[in-house]
């Protein structure tokens, strides 16, 4: 049964996808639930596998990059896309189906009511579901204490991908966003900015099919990087809630 | 002390250098900017070649003992700043490519008929 909580044109949500033929289709139908399918937006960032072809066969918006950005640069065309078509609010949902989009309108609520500039569907507020990988949590935390450091603010999850964002942060993102592992990154600027972040918790899976995107290698230089960069954005005035 | 034939040498090497950025100017490998660089770089190379009293003078007057660590620190200075402009070239090139990529991806989105209540293209942009 459908059940489509927003009008057409309200609320897009944005689906990444590199090498996603696998977990596509369930995602998108999971999405299709919650909005129209006119405001499910696949970004397939130049993939090698059928992902272009199932995309086409799903009846819903999508874009192909000619080559391959990256996560950042994906997101940031479906940003700059909301921006340009007018919508209130745009999520992104991970098209690997770790993100629930039944979800969705716990995260939407609070933007569209004006209480935060951005929610982030936080996956360390439960002790539920699929909590990831010992180093990537290690990582995770060691960001939130960065952030902590840099800002004097808390953020349990920020290295969390589902997020929704207002017009204000649409604006800010289409301008520039981060390209590899963006999340932390994008969450300092937009503190940096004065802007309000609200934690909101959520249960997350393990990935339904594909491969992630990032390395341990890479995940240890993206660690320097982003500590570094985290570190140079100084103080900010940014406020951050937490609901449980 | 010089000799003719490190004079000789060092002259060589600098023309070689100096033929080799026409070459690729010329050719259009290189962009105006950068050539324009390279070309002072092999005057300056040539310069100490025709006079090598010039560079001696030159670290002495510095406070450096051995003219050649004058010579090496103002070569690694030299490959470091002129590193950062290629780089700083490079970020601008790498978010021109973004750009491009990004606005074919969303040609082909906006292609399809748009949602609606969703404002036309005339929606404030961030281009």
């Amino acid at each position: 049964m459908r059940v489509v909580r927003y009008p057409k044109g309200t609320v897009l949500l944005v689906l990444p996808a590199y090498n996603e033929e696998a977990s596509l289709p369930s995602t998108v139908a999971e999405c299709c639930q919650v909005v129209e399918p006119e405001d499910v937006l696949v970004v397939d960032d130049a993939s090698t596998d059928a992902t272009a072809d199932v995309v086409r066969q799903l009846g819903v918006r999508s874009g192909r990059l000619p080559v391959n950005l990256g996560i950042g640069g994906a997101v940031q065309t479906g940003y700059r896309y909301a921006l340009r078509a007018g919508y209130r609010v745009a999520v992104q949902v991970d098209a690997d189906g770790q993100h629930d989009p039944r979800d969705v309108p716990a995260l939407v609520e609070p933007v569209l009511q004006g209480r935060c500039d951005m929610a982030i569907g936080s996956r360390y507020l439960t002790a539920e579901g699929f909590i990831s990988t010992l180093p990537r949590r290690l990582g995770c935390r060691l960001l939130s204490a960065a952030i902590r450091v840099s800002t004097g603010e808390r953020i349990a999850d920020c290295t969390s991908g589902f997020r929704a964002v207002n017009r204000r942060v649409l604006a800010s993102f289409a301008g520039y966003y981060p390209t590899d592992y963006p999340e932390p990154e994008s969450l300092a600027i937009l503190l940096h900015l004065g802007m309000t972040v609200l934690e909101i918790p959520v249960v997350m899976r393990p990935r339904q099919g594909g491969v992630s995107s990032i390395k341990a290698l890479d995940g240890a230089i993206y660690m320097v990087k982003l500590l570094s960069v985290i570190s140079a954005y100084g103080t900010f005035h940014g406020t951050v809630a937490r609901e449980t | 002390m010089v000799t003719g034939g490190q004079i000789a040498l060092g002259i060589f090497a600098a023309l070689c250098f100096l033929g080799i950025t026409f070459h690729l100017t010329r050719r259009r490998l290189l962009s105006e900017w950068i050539s324009l660089a390279w070309l002072g770089i092999s005057i300056g190379l040539l310069a100490p070649a025709v006079f090598p009293g010039l560079a001696f003078r030159l670290a002495e007057a510095m406070g450096f003992k051995v003219t050649s660590n004058a010579i090496f620190t103002f070569a690694v200075l030299l490959l470091l700043a002129f590193n950062l402009f290629v780089t700083t070239r490079l970020s601008v090139l790498d978010q021109r490519l973004r750009r491009l990529a990004q606005d074919q991806a969303l040609g082909m989105i906006e292609g399809g008929s748009p949602p609606t209540g969703a404002r036309p293209a005339a929606a404030p942009d961030d281009t």
